[in-house]
């Protein structure tokens, strides 16, 4: 089937065309649905590893497939796969940037006309932001990518993390305050009030 | 570009300072991966598609190979530890 066409359909008929043995309807599903997953991975393991997240989590969802019921949002059910895809990378790696290559400045481009101030400025608040995120416990993690980056609803994390919508909104408070306390700790000045 | 909205959210003040400095992370989009990974994920699901039936196939064979040998060899005694009155029977009576 052309690609064009593949494009429009609805995720239901690509799943039921994948499940029938017709890969090129999986190519379809994972072009439509590859750069959430590969932003999710990103966020939670940083982008060195995400790709190789995206991959991971997009195959387990191919062999999953004739187990996906329906009863939530394709969408929703990938995202469960490449979070715990992303937090196993993580429990494998251990990795937890630590706060010294926070505050050490990035080497950049001191070129006054490529690079104005306040750009290098927005671009060290950006690249500090990221390691911070990265230093909050993975579940928390998750959760501030999932809601605060991906904008997704309390019943879709609910469906993701699978825990009740109270627990979610529950640890999402807990996880952006400890985001804040993170940065409050930061010897750079986030302007956060009390 | 749009002004940045916080999450609908019963939010303190430093929750939505803290939404506000999110909003410079979706300033810049992660790489998406392009058709290489699309392409990378493709080829995988094939060769492990053509694999999976044939390692299913070894996994029943060896199955079937192991039941059989247990059905020739008879039901394993496994040896009986102390009872938990303990070895001696006599122990504890008076």
């Amino acid at each position: 089937m052309p690609a064009q066409s593949q494009a429009t359909e609805p995720d239901e008929v690509l799943i039921e065309r994948t499940l029938q043995g017709e890969l090129s309807a999986f190519e379809g599903l994972v072009e439509r649905h590859r750069a959430v997953v590969v932003r999710v991975a990103a966020r939670i393991v940083g982008s060195d590893a995400a790709e190789d997240v995206a991959q991971d989590a997009f195959l387990r969802a191919f062999h999953r497939l004739p187990q996906y019921r329906g009863n939530a949002a394709f969408r929703t059910w990938l995202l469960q796969i490449t979070q715990n895809a992303a937090l196993n990378t993580l429990a494998w790696s251990r990795r937890r940037p630590a706060d010294a290559v926070d505050d050490a400045p990035e080497p950049h481009d001191t070129d006054p006309v490529r690079q104005p101030v306040t750009e290098l400025e927005r671009r060290e608040r950006q690249r500090r932001l990221e390691l911070k995120l990265r230093t909050l416990r993975p579940e928390y993690r998750s959760l501030v990518v999932l809601r605060d980056l991906e904008g997704l609803s309390y019943g879709e994390i609910a469906q993701v993390l699978e825990m009740p919508i109270g627990s979610v909104k529950g640890r999402l408070h807990r996880a952006r305050a400890e985001l804040i306390e993170l940065l409050r700790n930061n010897t750079y000045d986030w302007e956060l009030p009390a | 570009m749009t002004a940045y909205e916080p999450p609908a959210d019963d939010l303190t003040p430093a929750e939505l300072g803290l939404a506000r400095h999110l909003a410079l992370l979706l300033q810049e989009e992660p790489a998406t991966g392009g058709g290489a990974l699309v392409a990378r994920v493709v080829r995988a699901a094939r060769w492990q598609e053509a694999v999976r039936e044939p390692l299913v196939l070894v996994g029943n064979v060896a199955g079937i190979l192991a039941d059989a040998v247990r059905l020739v060899l008879g039901p394993v005694e496994h040896p009986t530890g102390p009872t938990e009155r303990g070895t001696d029977p006599g122990q504890g009576e008076t």
